[in-house]
Protein backbone atom coordinates (compact mmCIF):
# COMPACT_ATOMS: atom_id res chain seq x y z
CA UNK A 1 0.00 0.00 0.00
CA UNK A 2 2.72 2.24 1.24
CA UNK A 3 4.30 1.24 -2.71
CA UNK A 4 2.21 3.40 -4.54
CA UNK A 5 2.57 7.18 -6.12
CA UNK A 6 -1.08 7.95 -4.86
CA UNK A 7 0.41 7.12 -1.36
CA UNK A 8 3.63 9.76 -1.17
CA UNK A 9 0.79 12.29 -3.04
CA UNK A 10 -1.01 11.54 -0.04
CA UNK A 11 1.35 12.11 2.38
CA UNK A 12 2.74 15.39 0.31
CA UNK A 13 -0.85 17.43 0.27
CA UNK A 14 -1.14 16.33 3.99
CA UNK A 15 1.93 17.68 5.44
CA UNK A 16 1.77 20.64 3.04
CA UNK A 17 -1.48 21.25 4.04
CA UNK A 18 -1.46 20.86 7.72
CA UNK A 19 1.33 22.88 8.18
CA UNK A 20 0.38 26.00 5.43
CA UNK A 21 -2.63 26.64 8.09
CA UNK A 22 -3.01 28.54 11.67
CA UNK A 23 -1.99 26.33 14.56
CA UNK A 24 -5.92 26.18 15.50
CA UNK A 25 -6.76 24.62 12.57
CA UNK A 26 -4.26 21.97 12.31
CA UNK A 27 -5.67 19.62 14.62
CA UNK A 28 -8.97 19.70 12.29
CA UNK A 29 -7.24 19.59 8.86
CA UNK A 30 -5.67 16.73 10.03
CA UNK A 31 -8.34 14.51 11.34
CA UNK A 32 -10.35 15.73 7.97
CA UNK A 33 -7.16 14.24 6.48
CA UNK A 34 -7.31 11.09 7.79
CA UNK A 35 -11.18 10.55 7.31
CA UNK A 36 -10.89 11.45 3.71
CA UNK A 37 -7.49 9.09 3.71
CA UNK A 38 -9.62 6.37 4.85
CA UNK A 39 -12.59 6.84 2.92
CA UNK A 40 -10.78 6.99 0.00
CA UNK A 41 -8.66 3.04 0.79
CA UNK A 42 -11.06 2.14 3.07
CA UNK A 43 -14.92 3.44 3.20
CA UNK A 44 -16.41 0.12 5.09
CA UNK A 45 -13.54 0.80 7.50
CA UNK A 46 -13.66 4.43 7.46
CA UNK A 47 -17.68 4.16 8.35
CA UNK A 48 -17.13 1.12 10.88
CA UNK A 49 -14.57 3.37 12.79
CA UNK A 50 -16.87 6.70 12.96
CA UNK A 51 -19.76 4.32 14.21
CA UNK A 52 -17.13 2.61 16.97
CA UNK A 53 -15.51 6.25 17.60
CA UNK A 54 -18.74 7.84 18.42
CA UNK A 55 -20.13 5.19 20.46
CA UNK A 56 -16.97 4.63 22.60
CA UNK A 57 -17.19 8.09 23.38
CA UNK A 58 -20.56 8.20 24.47
CA UNK A 59 -19.76 5.23 26.86
CA UNK A 60 -16.99 6.53 28.36
CA UNK A 61 -18.98 9.63 29.25
CA UNK A 62 -21.46 7.44 30.90
CA UNK A 63 -18.69 5.57 33.15
CA UNK A 64 -21.46 3.58 34.17
CA UNK A 65 -20.34 -0.17 35.53
CA UNK A 66 -22.69 -2.16 33.50
CA UNK A 67 -22.33 0.39 30.43
CA UNK A 68 -18.90 -0.04 30.60
CA UNK A 69 -19.03 -3.84 30.46
CA UNK A 70 -21.49 -4.42 28.09
CA UNK A 71 -19.62 -1.61 25.49
CA UNK A 72 -16.15 -4.06 26.21
CA UNK A 73 -18.48 -7.06 25.10
CA UNK A 74 -19.93 -5.71 22.18
CA UNK A 75 -16.28 -4.57 21.01
CA UNK A 76 -14.98 -7.97 21.48
CA UNK A 77 -17.94 -9.42 19.44
CA UNK A 78 -17.22 -6.58 16.37
CA UNK A 79 -13.67 -8.49 16.71
CA UNK A 80 -14.46 -11.80 16.44
CA UNK A 81 -17.56 -11.19 13.68
CA UNK A 82 -14.56 -9.14 11.91
CA UNK A 83 -12.02 -12.46 12.60
CA UNK A 84 -14.22 -15.24 11.76
CA UNK A 85 -16.03 -13.49 8.34
CA UNK A 86 -14.53 -10.27 7.72
CA UNK A 87 -10.94 -11.26 6.60
CA UNK A 88 -11.92 -14.14 4.32
CA UNK A 89 -14.35 -11.81 3.00
CA UNK A 90 -13.18 -8.51 2.06
CA UNK A 91 -9.30 -9.06 2.54
CA UNK A 92 -9.16 -9.81 -1.17
CA UNK A 93 -10.44 -6.47 -2.08
CA UNK A 94 -8.31 -3.88 -4.25
CA UNK A 95 -9.43 -0.86 -1.45
CA UNK A 96 -8.70 -2.71 1.17
CA UNK A 97 -12.20 -2.51 2.68
CA UNK A 98 -11.16 -3.07 6.26
CA UNK A 99 -8.11 -1.84 6.15
CA UNK A 100 -7.37 -1.18 10.17
CA UNK A 101 -9.45 -2.80 11.74
CA UNK A 102 -7.99 -5.04 14.27
CA UNK A 103 -5.74 -1.89 15.62
CA UNK A 104 -8.38 0.95 15.61
CA UNK A 105 -10.59 -1.58 18.06
CA UNK A 106 -7.46 -2.35 20.19
CA UNK A 107 -7.06 1.78 20.38
CA UNK A 108 -10.77 2.04 21.06
CA UNK A 109 -10.62 -0.47 23.78
CA UNK A 110 -7.86 1.18 25.35
CA UNK A 111 -9.46 4.26 25.65
CA UNK A 112 -12.42 3.16 26.77
CA UNK A 113 -10.99 1.30 29.58
CA UNK A 114 -8.68 4.20 30.46
CA UNK A 115 -11.69 6.95 30.55
CA UNK A 116 -13.67 4.02 32.84
CA UNK A 117 -10.58 4.00 35.67
CA UNK A 118 -10.26 7.81 34.95
CA UNK A 119 -7.10 7.56 34.00
CA UNK A 120 -7.13 9.58 30.68
CA UNK A 121 -6.66 13.93 30.76
CA UNK A 122 -9.40 16.09 30.34
CA UNK A 123 -10.18 16.12 26.70
CA UNK A 124 -12.71 16.86 24.20
CA UNK A 125 -14.10 15.24 21.13
CA UNK A 126 -12.03 16.68 18.35
CA UNK A 127 -8.94 15.46 20.90
CA UNK A 128 -10.57 12.06 20.55
CA UNK A 129 -11.26 11.97 16.38
CA UNK A 130 -7.66 13.06 16.07
CA UNK A 131 -6.34 10.91 17.64
CA UNK A 132 -9.17 7.95 15.85
CA UNK A 133 -8.21 9.17 12.06
CA UNK A 134 -4.14 10.31 12.69
CA UNK A 135 -3.45 9.55 9.37
CA UNK A 136 0.26 7.54 9.67
CA UNK A 137 -1.14 4.64 12.40
CA UNK A 138 -4.69 4.26 10.53
CA UNK A 139 -3.02 0.97 8.55
CA UNK A 140 -0.74 -0.67 10.96
CA UNK A 141 -0.11 1.06 13.66
CA UNK A 142 1.62 1.83 16.04
CA UNK A 143 -1.01 0.90 18.99
CA UNK A 144 -0.49 4.63 20.16
CA UNK A 145 -1.93 5.06 23.59
CA UNK A 146 -4.30 8.18 24.25
CA UNK A 147 -2.59 10.48 26.52
CA UNK A 148 0.47 9.86 24.96
CA UNK A 149 -0.82 11.03 21.60
CA UNK A 150 -2.80 14.13 23.28
CA UNK A 151 0.19 15.66 25.27
CA UNK A 152 2.03 15.09 21.76
CA UNK A 153 -1.15 17.00 20.22
CA UNK A 154 -0.70 19.62 22.96
CA UNK A 155 2.54 20.52 22.41
CA UNK A 156 3.34 19.98 18.50
CA UNK A 157 5.15 22.84 16.69
CA UNK A 158 7.25 23.02 13.71
CA UNK A 159 10.52 21.90 14.22
CA UNK A 160 13.22 21.56 11.57
CA UNK A 161 15.47 18.94 13.53
CA UNK A 162 12.30 16.29 13.63
CA UNK A 163 11.12 17.64 10.39
CA UNK A 164 14.56 16.47 8.80
CA UNK A 165 14.81 12.84 11.29
CA UNK A 166 10.90 12.33 10.01
CA UNK A 167 12.24 12.00 6.60
CA UNK A 168 15.34 9.92 6.68
CA UNK A 169 12.89 8.16 8.91
CA UNK A 170 10.50 7.22 5.95
CA UNK A 171 13.67 6.91 3.54
CA UNK A 172 14.72 3.75 5.97
CA UNK A 173 11.14 2.34 6.08
CA UNK A 174 11.09 2.66 2.54
CA UNK A 175 14.80 1.06 1.94
CA UNK A 176 13.41 -1.44 4.33
CA UNK A 177 10.14 -2.44 2.51
CA UNK A 178 11.45 -2.17 -1.25
CA UNK A 179 14.82 -2.83 -1.21
CA UNK A 180 15.52 -5.04 1.71
CA UNK A 181 12.58 -6.98 2.37
CA UNK A 182 10.67 -7.42 -1.06
CA UNK A 183 14.12 -7.36 -3.26
CA UNK A 184 16.59 -9.07 -0.98
CA UNK A 185 14.62 -11.29 1.00
CA UNK A 186 11.41 -12.18 -1.08
CA UNK A 187 13.36 -11.84 -4.64
CA UNK A 188 16.92 -13.42 -4.61
CA UNK A 189 16.73 -15.10 -1.43
CA UNK A 190 14.31 -17.10 -2.61
CA UNK A 191 15.66 -17.73 -5.98
CA UNK A 192 18.76 -19.55 -3.43
CA UNK A 193 15.72 -21.08 -1.86
CA UNK A 194 14.27 -22.72 -5.05
CA UNK A 195 17.72 -24.61 -5.94
CA UNK A 196 17.29 -26.83 -2.88
CA UNK A 197 15.39 -29.59 -2.28
CA UNK A 198 11.78 -28.83 -0.38
CA UNK A 199 11.69 -31.46 2.18
CA UNK A 200 15.47 -31.13 3.29
CA UNK A 201 15.91 -29.51 6.70
CA UNK A 202 17.89 -26.73 4.65
CA UNK A 203 14.85 -25.40 2.85
CA UNK A 204 12.91 -25.86 6.27
CA UNK A 205 15.53 -23.97 7.84
CA UNK A 206 15.68 -21.08 5.20
CA UNK A 207 12.07 -20.58 4.58
CA UNK A 208 11.28 -20.24 8.68
CA UNK A 209 14.29 -17.63 7.86
CA UNK A 210 13.30 -16.03 4.94
CA UNK A 211 9.68 -15.52 6.60
CA UNK A 212 11.46 -14.13 9.68
CA UNK A 213 13.14 -12.25 7.60
CA UNK A 214 10.03 -10.50 5.92
CA UNK A 215 8.04 -10.07 8.29
CA UNK A 216 10.56 -8.06 10.45
CA UNK A 217 12.02 -5.60 7.31
CA UNK A 218 8.41 -5.15 6.30
CA UNK A 219 6.55 -4.32 9.36
CA UNK A 220 9.44 -2.30 10.99
CA UNK A 221 9.77 -0.59 7.83
CA UNK A 222 5.75 0.68 7.59
CA UNK A 223 6.59 1.50 10.78
CA UNK A 224 9.17 3.59 10.41
CA UNK A 225 7.23 5.42 7.84
CA UNK A 226 4.44 5.96 10.08
CA UNK A 227 7.14 7.38 12.60
CA UNK A 228 8.65 9.39 10.42
CA UNK A 229 5.07 10.80 8.88
CA UNK A 230 4.02 11.56 12.65
CA UNK A 231 7.25 13.66 13.29
CA UNK A 232 6.66 15.39 9.66
CA UNK A 233 3.61 16.53 11.54
CA UNK A 234 5.20 17.50 14.73
CA UNK A 235 3.94 14.15 16.92
CA UNK A 236 6.48 11.54 18.24
CA UNK A 237 5.10 8.39 18.39
CA UNK A 238 6.08 5.36 20.41
CA UNK A 239 8.74 3.08 18.65
CA UNK A 240 6.81 -0.27 17.35
CA UNK A 241 10.94 -2.67 17.35
CA UNK A 242 13.72 -1.97 19.20
CA UNK A 243 16.38 -4.34 17.40
CA UNK A 244 14.64 -7.49 18.25
CA UNK A 245 16.94 -9.54 16.99
CA UNK A 246 19.98 -8.79 19.38
CA UNK A 247 17.92 -10.03 22.26
CA UNK A 248 18.97 -12.93 24.58
CA UNK A 249 15.95 -14.28 25.80
CA UNK A 250 12.18 -14.68 24.82
CA UNK A 251 11.08 -12.12 26.97
CA UNK A 252 12.68 -9.70 26.06
CA UNK A 253 12.31 -10.00 22.59
CA UNK A 254 8.62 -10.17 22.96
CA UNK A 255 9.14 -5.97 24.54
CA UNK A 256 11.15 -5.34 21.77
CA UNK A 257 8.79 -6.59 18.54
CA UNK A 258 5.49 -5.22 18.04
CA UNK A 259 5.74 -3.23 21.32
CA UNK A 260 2.88 -1.62 21.58
CA UNK A 261 0.59 -4.74 21.43
CA UNK A 262 2.74 -6.50 23.60
CA UNK A 263 2.13 -3.85 26.03
CA UNK A 264 -1.75 -3.52 25.32
CA UNK A 265 -1.28 -7.34 26.46
CA UNK A 266 0.58 -6.55 29.42
CA UNK A 267 -1.61 -3.73 30.63
CA UNK A 268 -5.09 -4.79 29.97
CA UNK A 269 -4.49 -9.28 29.83
CA UNK A 270 -1.18 -9.57 31.78
CA UNK A 271 -1.71 -7.22 34.83
CA UNK A 272 -5.41 -8.34 35.62
CA UNK A 273 -5.37 -11.69 35.47
CA UNK A 274 -1.61 -11.56 37.35
CA UNK A 275 -3.17 -9.58 40.05
CA UNK A 276 -6.48 -11.39 40.56
CA UNK A 277 -5.01 -15.27 40.37
CA UNK A 278 -1.44 -14.40 41.59
CA UNK A 279 -0.30 -16.55 39.17
CA UNK A 280 2.09 -14.75 36.71
CA UNK A 281 2.54 -17.65 34.80
CA UNK A 282 -1.07 -17.96 34.23
CA UNK A 283 -1.34 -14.68 33.11
CA UNK A 284 1.69 -14.97 30.75
CA UNK A 285 -0.33 -17.33 28.53
CA UNK A 286 -2.84 -15.80 28.67
CA UNK A 287 -1.71 -12.58 27.38
CA UNK A 288 0.13 -14.51 24.58
CA UNK A 289 -2.64 -16.23 23.70
CA UNK A 290 -4.56 -13.07 23.57
CA UNK A 291 -1.46 -11.89 21.88
CA UNK A 292 -2.09 -14.58 19.30
CA UNK A 293 -5.40 -14.63 18.79
CA UNK A 294 -5.44 -10.92 17.77
CA UNK A 295 -3.51 -12.52 14.77
CA UNK A 296 -5.97 -14.74 13.59
CA UNK A 297 -8.91 -17.01 14.93
CA UNK A 298 -6.82 -20.24 14.09
CA UNK A 299 -5.76 -23.58 15.82
CA UNK A 300 -2.02 -23.25 14.64
CA UNK A 301 -2.17 -19.40 15.97
CA UNK A 302 -3.34 -21.23 19.62
CA UNK A 303 -0.44 -23.74 19.40
CA UNK A 304 1.83 -20.25 18.25
CA UNK A 305 0.71 -18.21 21.45
CA UNK A 306 1.07 -20.92 24.12
CA UNK A 307 4.30 -21.83 22.25
CA UNK A 308 5.53 -18.63 22.54
CA UNK A 309 3.65 -18.18 26.32
CA UNK A 310 5.27 -21.34 27.53
CA UNK A 311 9.01 -20.32 26.63
CA UNK A 312 8.29 -17.41 28.40
CA UNK A 313 7.42 -18.72 31.71
CA UNK A 314 10.21 -21.08 31.35
CA UNK A 315 12.77 -18.71 30.75
CA UNK A 316 11.31 -16.56 34.13
CA UNK A 317 12.08 -19.87 35.96
CA UNK A 318 15.02 -20.20 35.01
CA UNK A 319 16.16 -16.13 36.15
CA UNK A 320 14.65 -16.91 39.00
CA UNK A 321 16.58 -20.29 39.53
CA UNK A 322 20.22 -18.25 38.60
CA UNK A 323 19.12 -15.45 41.07
CA UNK A 324 18.52 -17.94 43.77
CA UNK A 325 21.99 -19.67 43.01
CA UNK A 326 23.44 -16.99 42.80
CA UNK A 327 24.89 -18.01 39.63
CA UNK A 328 27.09 -15.52 37.63
CA UNK A 329 28.47 -17.35 33.88
CA UNK A 330 24.99 -15.78 32.65
CA UNK A 331 27.22 -12.81 32.27
CA UNK A 332 29.96 -14.26 30.20
CA UNK A 333 30.26 -13.36 26.73
CA UNK A 334 30.16 -17.06 25.64
CA UNK A 335 26.84 -17.96 27.74
CA UNK A 336 25.28 -14.66 26.18
CA UNK A 337 25.98 -15.70 22.80
CA UNK A 338 24.68 -18.69 23.55
CA UNK A 339 21.54 -17.32 24.89
CA UNK A 340 21.16 -15.40 21.62
CA UNK A 341 21.39 -18.85 19.33
CA UNK A 342 18.63 -20.26 21.62
CA UNK A 343 16.42 -17.34 21.53
CA UNK A 344 16.91 -16.70 17.88
CA UNK A 345 16.14 -20.32 17.23
CA UNK A 346 13.28 -20.33 19.50
CA UNK A 347 11.53 -17.29 17.71
CA UNK A 348 12.53 -18.92 13.93
CA UNK A 349 10.97 -22.42 14.44
CA UNK A 350 7.60 -20.34 15.95
CA UNK A 351 7.29 -19.49 12.58
CA UNK A 352 6.81 -22.73 11.04
CA UNK A 353 3.27 -22.38 12.87
CA UNK A 354 2.46 -19.02 11.64
CA UNK A 355 4.14 -19.28 7.73
CA UNK A 356 2.06 -22.10 7.19
CA UNK A 357 -1.76 -21.86 6.22
CA UNK A 358 -2.31 -24.97 9.06
CA UNK A 359 -1.22 -27.13 11.63
CA UNK A 360 -0.96 -30.03 9.70
CA UNK A 361 1.68 -28.39 7.14
CA UNK A 362 3.67 -27.03 9.77
CA UNK A 363 4.15 -30.23 11.61
CA UNK A 364 5.37 -30.88 7.70
CA UNK A 365 8.24 -27.70 8.45
CA UNK A 366 8.81 -29.54 11.52
CA UNK A 367 9.52 -32.89 10.46
CA UNK A 368 11.55 -31.35 7.73
CA UNK A 369 13.83 -29.29 10.37
CA UNK A 370 13.77 -32.56 12.29
CA UNK A 371 14.90 -34.59 9.16
CA UNK A 372 12.17 -36.67 10.14
CA UNK A 373 10.42 -38.89 6.99
CA UNK B 1 23.11 10.54 12.15
CA UNK B 2 26.51 11.71 10.46
CA UNK B 3 27.30 13.84 13.48
CA UNK B 4 30.02 11.56 13.98
CA UNK B 5 31.66 11.81 10.51
CA UNK B 6 32.81 15.69 11.81
CA UNK B 7 34.84 14.28 14.25
CA UNK B 8 37.04 13.10 11.30
CA UNK B 9 36.21 15.25 8.07
CA UNK B 10 35.54 18.54 7.66
CA UNK B 11 31.74 20.09 7.72
CA UNK B 12 31.75 19.99 4.13
CA UNK B 13 33.33 16.92 3.19
CA UNK B 14 30.89 15.57 5.59
CA UNK B 15 28.02 16.86 4.30
CA UNK B 16 28.87 15.47 0.36
CA UNK B 17 28.79 12.11 2.07
CA UNK B 18 25.77 12.70 3.85
CA UNK B 19 23.93 14.15 1.16
CA UNK B 20 25.85 10.54 -1.41
CA UNK B 21 24.16 8.56 1.66
CA UNK B 22 20.58 9.70 1.41
CA UNK B 23 20.66 10.10 -2.61
CA UNK B 24 21.99 6.48 -3.04
CA UNK B 25 19.26 4.89 -0.65
CA UNK B 26 16.61 7.09 -2.90
CA UNK B 27 17.94 5.84 -5.88
CA UNK B 28 17.65 2.23 -4.37
CA UNK B 29 14.09 2.62 -3.77
CA UNK B 30 13.51 3.92 -7.08
CA UNK B 31 14.97 1.47 -8.68
CA UNK B 32 13.24 -0.94 -7.57
CA UNK B 33 9.41 0.88 -6.57
CA UNK B 34 7.86 -0.84 -9.49
CA UNK B 35 9.39 -4.35 -8.90
CA UNK B 36 7.50 -4.76 -5.32
CA UNK B 37 4.86 -6.98 -5.62
CA UNK B 38 4.20 -8.92 -2.29
CA UNK B 39 1.57 -7.83 -0.04
CA UNK B 40 2.30 -7.28 3.90
CA UNK B 41 0.54 -9.98 5.63
CA UNK B 42 -0.59 -7.50 8.53
CA UNK B 43 -2.88 -5.29 5.95
CA UNK B 44 -4.78 -8.17 5.61
CA UNK B 45 -5.28 -8.56 9.45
Amino acid sequence: MIVQFDFLLWMLVGVIGVWSLPLRWQTHVMTAWGIAFMGYYAPYSAGLLAILGVASYSFAKLRKTAWFWLWVALLCAVFAVYKCYGVREFSSSPVHAWLGVVFYILRILHYNIEAYLRRLPAHNGCDYAAYLFFMPILWVGPLERFENFQQQLKQRHFNRDMFSRGLERILYGYVKVVVLANVLVMSYFNELLQGLDASSRLYAYGSCLQYGLNLYLQFSGYCDVAIGLAALLGIRLQENFSAPWRKTNVGQFWQSWHRTLSQWCRDYVFMPIAASTRKPALATLAAMLVFALWHEFSLRYVIWGLYQGLGIVIWQRWRRSCEVRAWTFTARPWWRICAWLLTMHFILFSFAWTKEPNVRAALQTYKHLLGVE
Amino acid sequence: MFGWLRRYLPAWASEIVCVCWYACLLLLVLMFWEQVNHGFSYLAL
